[in-house]
């Protein structure tokens, strides 16, 4: 990815440590207990994974009161359809693609609105969000990358948003997204291309 | 070697106030999700449809005019210099202030970029639609409250200044706030008690493009200036980009009246002046003379 890439190559190497949605054991025994009406355990799969639920949403809607309504949505369906997991240790994994289904329903109802003048603003933004440590220089980045993302459909954001801001491997961003491993390399292609091709522009303007 | 995440450079989604608040809006809604889903559905479908039709059908009284960009509400106008009557106001970007019974607000800006109001005294909540594109700031004669989109209420009685952050984010800036500027977010709340020395009466607030609908205040100023109005007046010349003129200007109170007990806070303000002219030496010898007297009121 060409966008973002010379700040944040600047920054040292990230240690390693489990990708986001890798699956958890831990998870799974937590999963098992909630099975059986245990609501300390609901609270801890809660505890656990909210940020993630939060930041997908977030990320992808940048709205912070949609991005809770999302959370909120996505962790009441996930306890009520705690049953139907057949894995309960990919249980992120599974939590995040409710998270981006709720986005997605929530991105086309606003869009409806916005049809009949009741349209959402938008703050939460990259560059609204930017933590205190942030460069001017990764800041105004993150303008064009802003501004490169708000033209974009939700699928092909949703795409780059997964990978490039939350850092999900490949076949993470798949599965959140419900589709085949080809079709996410796709869809990230052209997002890539078409963030690469406004932060460059934005940079030479 | 794989690239790190922008998540890396972004705040946490939530802060735990915001965790713990979703947490308990989870408990409540799984208590009293109900199993007839099905009802629910077609009620809201029904609801959506009836306020589409009325919408459809609405032939209501536009709004009044105001400048170009302005904010609009059916039920007053909302030209700068003018008094607000009413107790709630329904703006047309769908932002609302409540007015308390006690409460005198003024509109001192108003245009496509800015809305400007002086809250004299009283209660007043503030509903501010997220991602409008004017700066929101409510002024006090204590500090001045800057929002983008939030829900809050401020508070002006006779023994101080409140202001509570039900949603988003504000700025309080003042020469009473600690530090002249605190961040609040959701569940912030942050009090300013009125001096309790006597003072002068407060300066009418600045700020107001417009002609202030008040009378000019005639009272007689004690000579010469308190170190609170120097602040005061030294925070105008840094505003209007001058930061050398207010270092002067605190310089000087400051060596009039080094036992004032507002010294401190002159010190402060002076170090953090230096900062900014790039003379941490000097910055760092008012950082101690502010700490040998006592922190900052």
């Amino acid at each position: 990815m060409a966008t973002l890439a010379r700040p944040l190559s600047r920054l040292p190497p990230r240690p390693s440590r489990p990708t986001p949605l890798e699956v958890d054991t831990e998870d799974a025994e937590l999963v098992r207990r909630a099975r059986e009406g245990d609501t300390w355990a609901l609270d801890m799969l809660y505890r656990r994974h909210v940020q993630l639920v939060a930041a997908t949403a977030l990320r992808l809607l940048r709205n912070r009161a949609e991005a809770e309504d999302v959370a909120q949505e996505t962790f009441l369906l996930a306890f009520e359809r705690l049953a139907q997991l057949d894995e309960p240790a990919a249980f992120r994994g599974w939590l995040v693609r409710i998270a981006v289904s709720r986005a997605h329903r929530r991105f086309r109802w606003r869009k409806l609105r916005s049809w009949v003048g009741l349209g959402e603003g938008e703050d939460a933004t990259l560059a609204l969000e930017a933590a205190d440590h942030v460069t001017a220089e990764q800041r105004a980045e993150l303008r064009l990358v802003d501004r490169a993302l708000a033209s974009l459909p939700f699928e092909l954001r949703t795409a780059w948003v997964l990978r490039h801001v939350l850092g999900h491997r490949l076949e993470e961003v798949a599965a959140a997204c419900d589709c085949s491993l080809a079709t996410i390399k796709r869809r990230i292609a052209a997002a890539e291309a078409h963030v690469a091709a406004h932060v460059e522009g934005g940079r030479d303007a | 070697m794989r690239e790190r995440p922008i998540e890396e450079l972004l705040r946490p989604a939530l802060d735990e106030a915001a965790v713990a608040r979703l947490h308990r809006r989870l408990r409540a809604a799984r208590e009293r999700r109900p199993a007839r889903k099905l009802v629910t559905g077609s009620l809201v479908l029904a609801t959506m449809i009836a306020a589409a039709i009325t919408v459809a059908l609405w032939d209501g009284e536009p709004p009044r005019e105001n400048a170009p960009g302005a904010l609009a509400s059916r039920a007053t106008t909302l030209e700068a210099g003018t008094s607000l009557r009413v107790r709630a106001l329904a703006l047309d970007d769908g932002s609302r202030i409540e007015l308390g019974q006690s409460a005198r607000m003024e509109v001192l800006a108003n245009d496509g970029e800015r809305f400007v109001t002086a809250l004299r005294a009283g209660r007043g909540r503030f509903d501010v639609r997220p991602g409008g594109p004017r700066r929101w700031s409510i002024e006090t004669d204590l500090a001045s409250v800057e929002v983008v989109g939030t829900a809050f209420t401020v508070d002006r009685t006779p023994s101080g200044l409140r202001v509570e952050v039900e949603r988003g984010v504000v700025l309080v800036r003042g020469e009473r706030v600690p530090g002249r500027v605190q961040r609040l977010t959701a569940g912030g709340r942050l009090e300013i008690a009125e001096p309790v020395a006597t003072r002068p009466a407060p300066a009418p607030i600045e700020a107001a493009p417009a002609p202030m609908p008040e009378p000019p205040r005639t009272q007689a100023r004690p000579a010469p200036p308190s170190l609170a109005e120097t602040l005061a007046r030294a925070d105008g010349e840094r505003s209007a980009g001058r930061p050398e003129v207010a270092a002067r200007i605190l310089a000087d109170a400051l060596a009039r009246r080094p036992s004032d007990p507002s010294a401190s806070l002159v010190a402060f303000s002076l170090g953090r002046l230096e900062l900014e002219l790039g003379q941490p030496d000097n910055a760092a010898a008012h950082f101690g003379a502010m700490i040998t007297r006592r922190s900052p009121r």
